[in-house]
């Protein structure tokens, strides 16, 4: 599976919605996900794909595409 | 980021219903045996709930619960308490450790009387909260199930004392509540006020204006060396002189595995 699907994923789960049915150019509260769900996507991701996200990048992640954006950045 | 005001509004009306049921209470269901019980039972709550759960396990990790069950026990009594669940409450007091007293502080005993008297009552305006200040607490499933399930928690547990006999709910739960709500606001607005301690002292010069006081560190399970905690956070023991003692301290001790003890070199005892 790739890092944007393992993302999605994880996001899937937070929000209880099917993959599929995620807009990754929508706004992440748009999808239901407040500002304390974020950082629990945030957490999962660094738990489960051992990427480390910086805490002071949080604040900017307004998307999902931000948020694989910035994996993938810092996953390379 | 916002914080979600409804989330407030739900733990004010909560407050607000403990305190007008112990008014009632103490109005027109005056029993001096179930009051001295209420007062004991909150003064436990106080220690376990407010003190040892809330604040200095999960604000300021000044302790580490010996296995999981003292764990969820402290959870359950810091979310019967009735002060948010301790991710809303810790980021609350995390910031207010950064910023105390100041305009940033969120909630700063200074101003108008009106203002003191509403910060008292834990009343205080949304703030910009960043849930990074809690991500340790965000992490731990066992916080974040009491945090998503708080309400369900805390009205369950009424509810249950309401089913054992009302009256047991009205003296168990709102007067046991005065003893806690005090312990809060006594730490929150007077702790912060010097010209109002009884017997206080500052001894360690820190910027903002907190002070010790030997009756209420009694009273409220160490809490009352609050000029030692805002210098020291992470202290479990908050006695630092020869003559101050902090009880929590010993049961801190007995169901945690404490934090270093540490104490910055303390200054002059200045006496207020």
């Amino acid at each position: 599976m790739s890092l944007p699907d393992n993302i999605l994923k994880i996001i899937s789960a937070e929000i209880k919605t099917p993959v599929k049915d995620i807009d990754i150019n929508k706004n992440i509260h748009d999808l239901g996900l407040d500002s304390l769900a974020t950082v629990e996507i945030v957490i999962s991701i660094e738990e489960e794909l051992g990427i480390v996200i910086p805490d002071d990048s949080v604040g900017d992640l307004q998307t999902v595409k931000d948020i694989i954006d910035l994996c993938n950045r810092l996953d390379t | 980021m916002q914080f979600n005001i409804s989330n407030n509004v739900k733990i004010k009306i909560i407050q607000a219903f403990a305190y007008i049921g112990a008014l009632a209470t103490l109005l027109f269901w005056w029993n001096t045996t179930l009051v001295i019980l209420a007062l004991l039972w909150g003064w436990f709550l106080t220690g376990f709930g407010s003190s040892m759960a809330l604040h200095k396990m999960s604000a300021h990790q000044s302790f580490k619960p010996k296995n999981r069950v003292i764990k969820i026990m402290l959870l359950f009594f810091g979310t019967i308490v009735s002060m948010g669940s301790t991710i809303y409450w810790c980021d609350t007091h995390r910031l207010h450790h950064g910023t105390s007293d100041t305009d940033k502080d969120p909630h700063p005993p200074t101003g108008s009387l009106w203002n003191k008297i509403k910060i008292w009552f834990y009343y205080f305006a949304p703030y910009q909260v960043n849930p990074m200040r809690v991500k340790d607490l965000i992490a731990d499933k066992d916080h974040m199930f009491f945090h998503k399930n708080y309400y369900k928690i805390l009205i369950g547990w009424i509810v249950l004392l309401g089913l054992i006999d009302l009256k047991i709910a009205a003296y168990f739960y709102c007067v046991s509540m005065l003893y806690v709500f005090f312990g809060i606001s006594y730490i929150t607005v007077i702790a912060h006020i010097p010209k109002l301690a009884v017997k206080g002292y500052r001894i360690f010069n820190s910027s903002d204006y907190t002070y010790n006081s030997k009756l209420f560190a009694w009273l409220l399970w160490g809490e009352g060396f609050h000029n030692t905690h805002h210098s020291n956070p992470r202290l479990y023991n908050l006695a630092v002189l020869p003559d101050e003692f902090d009880y929590s301290a010993k049961v801190i001790e007995f169901i945690g595995i404490p934090y270093e003890q540490k104490p910055k070199k303390f200054d002059t005892i200045v006496k207020l």
